[in-house]
């Protein structure tokens, strides 16, 4: 019966445009390269499509998550990433006191350099949690690991992009 | 490391998560140690990660998705697969070499020693090593780009629908790129010299590989090895006259000697040597050198033609 699994388009496509990015996005946060991270997207979700009358609606996510880590995996050597992030526009009203353009781009550039500095754990979920609101049980999911994990982790980056700041 | 800045990274970490009470949260925003943390915290009103369109990746994927169909339609599907395959077992045993040579089929068949360059119906080039056949059929190329394939060929496929070669052990799949497939006996081997190349083999609970440029793959007896491809090269070195081989059981470098000059390699006990370089195609002799110099062993033309390898 087509009714409860993920064979029919309905609810395939959901499942993509619900996950796809966040799952794009880990993976370019670990290897940084986008290609890769779109390609990986798709084959995942591609074999999921694959295997749709074996795997059940609620595991589709994790099966997603897990296939593309792994095939990660064989295909990235650990390496010294750059990651470039889009700068958000500059908003008309801030809460903080305001600084000229150049100051909030040079800004923003720091802030991307020292987010390359990051050791890779605590880089991802730091950007994961950050900048796309995932929230730490969300992560744990993804990851693997435990909440607890995810929020030591989170600590750390913020310790260590504040001693990284400081340092620029 | 400052202790009370950890605690308050700790004391953040847990705010970032929702477990501060408001109270809670509110103080901790007043701290002065907070300040350092403050544009940290904020990043995602600076950053965004790089573009991603769900929608347009989503018809990307589905251009690549093979159809699904009901279990319904599929067990109806199967059923009919089948009885087609039982027709046409019927019709080509009545029809036997006819039926091969009549417009649909086509088969190339190379001897020992012998290469051959084939051009499909879509212009895409396959090139067949010594003992090696492939067969596809010109009618329905249009459709369905299909090959069988047992022995060792170089593919340059043009782009285009799906491109299938079947092999004994499994299934290589690409869309447009250049590939080496070898299957022989119980091996299974695929390079990718040029875009990307899905792997699957005929055995259950195991995971297709997808190979890009320079990466190998080869599949024995139930287990999976990666291969190494010199990048530098755009086709392997069977093509031009020199068979190249890195860390390969010397066993399998006689075999593909033997087919390559047509004589019965006799080589026994020699487990555990592997080989690394390469063998010319037009020196006997040469070639022989080349592989048992490195490990001290001799090689002697008996009086039927054939090639004792000894100690």
């Amino acid at each position: 019966m087509n009714a409860n699994n993920i064979c029919n388009d309905a609810l395939f496509d959901r499942l993509y445009l619900d996950y796809a990015k966040t799952l794009h996005n880990l993976l370019y946060y670990r290897c940084g390269n986008q290609t890769l991270a779109e390609d990986l997207t798709q084959e995942a979700f591609l074999r999921l499509w694959k295997n749709c009358h074996k795997v059940p609606p609620e595991k589709a996510r994790g099966f997603v998550f897990t296939t593309a880590l792994n095939l990660l995996r064989d295909e990235y050597k650990h390496q010294a990433v750059v990651l470039k992030f889009q700068q958000i526009p500059r908003k008309q009203s801030s809460n903080y006191s305001p600084h000229s353009e150049l100051e909030e781009k040079e800004f923003k550039a720091k802030l991307e350099r020292a987010i390359n500095q990051l050791p890779e754990n605590n880089r991802i979920v730091f950007l994961l949690n950050r900048i796309d609101k995932r929230s730490y049980r969300e992560i744990a999911e993804m990851l693997g690991i435990s909440v607890k994990a995810v929020e030591k982790r989170m600590q750390k980056a913020l310790v260590e992009m504040r001693k990284i700041s400081k340092n620029i | 490391m400052d202790k009370n800045k950890q605690d308050i990274a700790t004391q953040i970490s847990k705010w970032l998560n929702g477990e501060l009470t408001e109270v809670e949260a509110e103080q901790l925003q007043q701290d002065p140690a907070f300040e350092d943390f403050r544009e940290i915290v904020q990043v995602g009103e600076y950053l965004e990660a790089p573009s991603f369109d769900p929608a347009k990746s989503l018809q990307a994927l589905k251009a690549k998705r093979p159809k699904q169909y009901s279990q319904r339609t599929r067990q109806r599907r199967m059923i009919l697969r089948l009885a087609i395959s039982a027709a046409a077992a019927i019709i080509l045993i009545m029809s036997g070499l006819w039926w091969m040579s009549a417009e649909g089929g086509t088969s190339i068949s190379t001897l020992a020693s012998q290469q051959e360059e084939v051009t499909l119906p879509d212009g895409s080039l396959v090139r067949l090593n010594a003992l090696s056949k492939l067969s596809f059929s010109t009618d329905s190329w249009a459709t369905n780009r299909e090959v069988q394939l047992s022995g060792e060929a170089f593919f340059e496929v043009e782009k285009g629908s799906t491109f299938t070669v079947l092999t004994k052990q499994g299934q290589v799949e690409v869309l447009g790129t250049s590939f080496n497939v070898y299957t022989r006996e119980n091996t299974l081997e695929t390079q990718c010299y040029e875009g990307k190349v899905r792997l699957s083999v005929a055995a259950a609970n195991t995971e297709d590989k997808v190979l890009t440029k320079g990466k190998g793959w080869s599949w024995k007896e139930g287990e999976w090895r990666p291969l190494d491809i010199n990048t530098a090269k755009d086709r392997p070195g069977w093509t031009s006259g020199e068979s190249a081989y890195r860390d390969t059981p010397i066993t399998r470098v006689f075999q593909d000697l033997g087919r390559q000059y047509d004589k019965e390699i006799v080589a026994e006990g020699l487990d555990g040597m592997l080989f690394t370089g390469y063998f010319v195609h037009n020196d006997l002799d040469k070639a022989l050198t080349t592989i048992c110099g490195p490990f001290g062993l001799n090689y002697e033309i008996q009086a039927d033609g054939s090639i004792m390898i000894s100690r």
